[in-house]
């Protein structure tokens, strides 16, 4: 294989592979960070060969049986290595970097990629030959066509099918592999009983059924398959104890000897029965939370607000003198370079969108406690702290702002930004409290959290969705709406232009809401964008329906339900809807600024100005602005969001709004309402399927990324950009906003 | 509120730390906390997170990756290594806006 052909990715992972990223706090912390880039990416079939198995065995049971044993039968399958220096125990694959895929929801792409997924250039992955014969010739046709995506080609056209995976306007394809994602378990009960007291729990409810009740049948099915999930935990915890002690016997060294004595024994307690520490609170938090990246398919299983519930543990322990600042920064920096360990496997054309081997927790510091007062404490400056030192790409850190911030701890948070890594995000608490209080309840409904559930566990998840512990559950990076594609439809009456790199290039890809000359005003203009926004909205909702309907019949989670307030008592599956507040699958909107500069172009240039016809503009945007550069400069030179200019900012607040309304009115399989979000990088990947726009962006073009301001059009300084941004109804978006602002380094540091 | 008593008040003791310090322009430093308490506190912006490696970093970077293999970047709600992005990625990261105080 020549260089070029290996591509910048492996260059990065042949250097970091060498002593460049052995950084730490500590000698030890440098070994296991370089232990973490000595490993490439790799594939680990055995969750995959373990439900093959399973379901091969269990043909004719209940549903809820044959899914809930084979997660049984992964704990007892699960590694029981243990590597040199490290202090925290267990690993979710048989190599550090394994992707422990869902084959059940991915198997119909892998007999496609499987042959490049070696040698791509985007997120390529190691296999064994062995391991990739047994995943050709065995694994992956058990189930390429169970997957949940094939099942959902059975209810809809196969036009329909390939338009919301390929089409780029109305999409659902970054939603169909990720079941089980975007979830914050209830990590303070998790601490204080440990997985012991959902074991009794399922024992008790089993004992008390009353088998004459018809509703006793299934809850028989649910609490036996809960009982069988947990006894797979303890197994695992178990097993890794007597492996920290084979290691143990051999150990030479004294210091290394004691330390694996004391993970034997803390893998007695921990993560089964209650933690006693900090270092059992932290074995605790890792293992359940690579628990549920092995069971879930998504990008984001989420911590939530650490040094709230670490803290007790962590203020115990320093007062009765068994632990320093600096030792529990080291097992920070540990946690820290373990989550890196879950590569996120997707198919070869998601790795070219996406780019990157992103899967991660979030974990935030700060914010207030549930009686309004400022939380931060010796934690939240030793996790932001920890990041420098140790330098790693997860987890996704997070700062919770309000007026009570002390400046200390928002100065703290400023010098790792001006590190440039992009950690930490800064959060503004009190428009968290404001997404949750309407979480999943329609636009004039509010959620079932009390206000002080969202107060003392509210957190963000994932990227940026607001969630609360323990309290949530449902998919929030989900359905994708390209608003900029949608705005240049209402110019091309539905046509995708020629001019683009797209399937359905020249044909409808939404629907005709008007040829060009047809609209005599701008308002008549202005009502065919809202109508095309609406249109994708509502496609995308009928295909997430169906997705859920499946999911929750066929695809269900034990060990997210075991970890969900409330679930066990309902005997109903996390998937299924036991949730306190069930919320999503979520529509996002990608492409916001250009949507925005798009539609202020038209206004200006066509009805105002009247310095050029839409049909004009149609025929530019079809073409590619070949032979229009003239009117390509006038669209250009219209205003543009992010200078803090009414002309556009007006639309955009008011499109945002619009989307919002179409969004949240939606109601989703289980119950709850849609809400809507804006949180994605897929800029580059749907500007890459989207002929030219309005804007004078170019077809094939990133479309603007975020809720940012399209790239470079944010001219006149942050304060005016800050002030566009301003003028947004935050609250009008449950499901979160994300916003990327570029502030050069110099300005802060001496470079 | 009662003070506590953090790592900032009581400095680490970390002798074999990787880690450098940069020197820090207190004003610029000043004009950045502020742009996160107005645009949070006041504008009521949910949230926000900065890229602050410098354009021509990034330019050099893209062109000779072997310089950089540790250089991370935020690309959405996530940090990423420049090396592991795909190279329409890393363009579109270079053509946003660089902001100055």
């Amino acid at each position: 294989m020549s260089s070029s052909m290996m591509g910048t990715t492996a260059l990065g992972q042949n250097l970091r592979a060498g002593t460049i990223a052995k950084l730490g706090s500590t000698k030890r912390i440098q070994e296991l960070n370089g232990m973490l880039h000595g490993n490439r990416p790799n594939i680990d079939i055995t969750r995959a060969r373990v439900y093959t198995q399973v379901y091969r065995e269990t043909e004719g049971m209940p549903n809820i049986t044959r899914r809930y044993r084979a997660a049984a039968a992964v704990y007892r399958a699960m590694s029981d290595t243990i590597y040199d220096h490290e202090q925290l125990v267990g690993w979710p694959t048989k190599r550090i970097r394994g992707a422990s895929f869902a084959i059940e929801m991915h198997a119909h792409w892998m007999a496609e990629d499987l042959p490049e997924v070696r040698n791509r250039v985007y997120a390529p992955f190691e296999i064994t030959d062995e391991d990739y014969e047994e995943l050709e010739t065995d694994l992956i046709p058990y189930w390429k066509n169970k997957t949940m995506a094939v099942q959902w080609g059975y209810h809809v056209s196969n036009y329909e099918w390939n338009r919301a995976q390929f089409g780029g306007i109305s999409d659902v394809s970054n939603y169909l592999c990720t079941n089980g994602s975007h979830f914050i378990p209830r990590w303070t009960d998790l601490l204080e009983h440990g997985f012991v007291k959902y074991y009794e729990e399922a024992k008790s409810l089993l004992a008390a059924l009353d088998p004459n009740d018809p509703a006793s049948i299934d809850k028989r099915i649910f609490y036996n398959g809960i009982i069988e999930v947990l006894e797979g935990i303890r197994n695992w915890g178990e097993r890794l104890s007597a492996s920290c002690s084979r290691k143990a016997a051999v150990e030479k060294d004294s210091v290394r000897k004691q330390e694996l004595e004391n993970m034997a024994d803390m893998m007695k307690r921990v993560p089964w029965g209650p933690a006693t520490s900090f270092y059992d609170a932290m074995e605790t938090v890792w293992a359940a939370c690579f628990f549920l990246f092995v069971e879930g398919a998504g990008p984001s299983v989420t911590w939530g607000r650490m040094d709230q519930y670490l803290y007790p543990y962590y203020k115990a322990d320093i007062e009765k003198g068994i632990l320093t600042p600096e030792g529990a920064l080291e097992l920070i920096e540990e946690l820290y370079i373990r989550v890196n360990t879950n590569e996120w496997f997707q198919s070869s054309q998601m790795a070219y969108i996406f780019g990157g081997y992103y899967r991660y927790p979030h974990n935030d510091v700060g914010g207030l406690d549930e009686n309004g007062q400022d939380a931060t404490n010796e934690l939240s400056y030793l996790f932001l702290r920890a990041m420098r030192y140790v330098r790693t790409t997860a987890p996704n850190l997070s700062v919770l702002i309000h007026q009570k911030t002390p400046d200390s701890l928002l100065r703290e948070a400023c010098e790792l930004a001006a590190e440039g890594m992009g950690h930490p995000s800064f959060f503004n608490v009190e428009g968290l409290y404001a997404m949750l209080k309407h979480r999943a309840a329609g636009p004039d409904g509010y959620s079932n959290y009390t206000r002080k559930e969202i107060m003392k566990f509210g957190s963000p998840i994932g990227c940026v969705e607001p969630g609360v512990e323990g309290k949530q559950y449902g998919h929030t990076d989900a359905g994708i709406i390209n608003v900029a594609g949608a705005a240049l439809m209402a110019v091309t009456n539905g046509v995708m232009p020629i001019e683009s790199d797209n399937i359905f290039s020249g044909k409808v890809i939404t629907f005709e809401s008007g040829v060009p000359n047809s609209f005599k005003t701008f308002e008549q203009f202005y009502d065919a964008v809202k109508s095309q926004i609406k249109y994708a909205v509502e496609e995308c909702h009928s295909n997430l329906i169906i997705c859920e309907k499946l999911l929750a019949e066929q695809f269900n989670l034990p060990t997210f339900t075991i970890l969900l307030d409330g679930a066990l008592e309902k005997a109903v599956d996390a998937t299924a809807g036991s949730a306190k507040v069930n919320i999503g699958p979520t529509i996002q909107m990608v492409g916001f600024a250009t949507m925005a500069d798009s539609v202020a172009a038209v206004k200006k240039v066509v009805f105002d100005d009247q310095e050029a016809s839409l049909q004009d503009v149609c025929d530019a945007c079809m073409n590619n602005f070949k032979g229009y550069e003239v009117l390509r400069a006038k669209l250009i030179a219209a205003p543009k969001f992010g200078n803090d200019d009414d002309y556009v900012d007006t639309i955009a607040s008011d499109l945002w709004n619009w989307f919002s309304k179409c969004v949240t009115k939606l109601k989703m399989y289980r119950g709850n309402y849609c809400d809507a979000a804006i949180q994605m990088v897929a800029n580059v990947g749907y500007g890459s399927l989207l002929g030219a726009t309005p804007d004078g962006r170019l077809s094939g073009m990133p479309v603007s990324d975020t809720m940012s301001a399209s790239p470079n059009a944010d001219r006149s300084g942050p304060a005016a950009a800050a002030r566009s941004y301003s003028k947004l109804d935050y609250g009008a978006y449950a499901n979160g906003t994300m916003l990327n602002m570029w502030i050069t380094q110099s300005e802060m540091v001496t470079v | 509120m009662a003070d506590i008593i953090t790592i900032r008040d009581i400095p680490l003791n970390c002798p074999d730390a990787t880690y450098v310090q940069p020197e820090y322009k207190e004003a610029g430093m000043n004009n950045f906390t502020n742009l996160v308490r107005t645009m949070l506190n006041d504008y009521g912006v949910y949230h926000v997170q900065f890229n602050t490696i410098s354009k021509d970093t990034l330019i050099d970077a893209k062109a000779h990756p072997e310089k950089y293999p540790t250089l991370i970047v935020r690309v959405a709600g996530y940090s990423v290594y420049w090396t592991d992005l795909a190279e329409r990625v890393q363009d579109d990261i270079i053509s946003r806006t660089e902001h100055v105080f």
